[in-house]
């Protein structure tokens, strides 16, 4: 690759990156303007010619999106309350994780996580069927992740653009 | 700074100027540009911006077809557009309606000046 195609490159990268669009219409805009591109070239334009007549990437991207409202995010304020309810999931697990891990820490500093404790709940056999049985399901766990998974998918879905 | 009346106008037949040109012609995207320009004495003069919006409403409704060119001799690779039958269809419909559009409004108007 000659130092020009690099040059390129890093040009149209930089415009495409700047897309407020759907992957999809960002591909299709992005075969348009390597095609204009290409054309200018063979109208026999050289390269600094090209840039300044579309733009620094920023000035050109932002022409794109202007232009393009129709096809670009719609962006719900609603995706925020999904951020906010995936966040706070996230950060339950964690804050229940690290609690966990402060415990076993400094309150069983001598045993080695959960499967030391299993040993000994094992060693008084109807405890240990009892606590084996209470926690075959962990709720808390499943509800944690639908609220981190509902949360994550409704951001992304509330970020649909216009236009299909 | 062109006045907003003049800039509808334009807004409103760029579509049916597009498809009549991509009718005409498999053309591609800058070419379609310079037709406009010329075609017009320079007073349309459009971006690449405004134009794509127009080729994807045009293609997402089945009127053209975009596909790839084969690079021939000092030519390279290019997003080409054609028109459909429906395309054609279309573009002749649509020419109809602007001619008995514009007869109607220059009738209107000249009845309306005469004394």
């Amino acid at each position: 690759m000659t130092d020009a195609e690099r040059k390129m490159k890093r040009y149209v990268n930089a415009v495409e990156r700047r897309l407020n669009m759907p992957w999809k219409v960002r591909a299709r805009v992005m075969s348009d303007f390597l095609s204009a591109i290409t054309a200018r070239r063979e109208a026999g334009q050289s390269d600094a010619q090209i840039f300044e007549e579309l733009g620094e990437p920023k000035k050109a991207a932002a022409e794109l999106n202007e232009q393009m409202k129709e096809f670009t995010y719609r962006k719900s304020p609603w995706r925020f309350a999904f951020l906010g309810l995936a966040a706070v999931a996230a950060l339950w697990i964690a804050v229940k994780k690290l609690i966990e891990v402060g415990i076993s820490l400094f309150f069983y500093p001598m045993e080695n996580g959960a499967g030391s404790v299993g040993i000994i709940g094992g060693a008084d056999g109807p405890t240990a069927i009892f606590v084996t049985a209470k926690t075959g399901i962990n709720w808390e766990a499943v509800v944690l992740s639908l609220l981190l998974a509902v949360g994550i998918l409704g951001f992304l879905r509330l970020r649909k653009c216009k236009k299909k | 700074m062109e006045d907003r009346f003049a800039q509808q106008l334009k807004k409103g037949v760029l579509e049916m100027l597009v498809l009549s040109l991509i009718c005409d012609r498999p053309t591609y995207g800058y070419e379609m540009l310079n037709r406009l320009k010329d075609g017009s004495e320079g007073s349309l003069v459009l971006k690449e911006g405004t134009l794509y919006p127009i080729l994807y409403r045009l293609e997402d409704d089945g009127l053209i077809l975009a596909r790839w060119s084969q690079g021939q001799g000092r030519t390279a690779t290019k997003k080409i557009y054609e028109a459909t039958e429906a395309g054609r269809k279309e573009n002749s419909r649509r020419q109809t309606v602007w001619k008995d559009f514009t007869k109607t409004v220059e009738d209107f108007i000249e009845g309306e000046t005469k004394p």
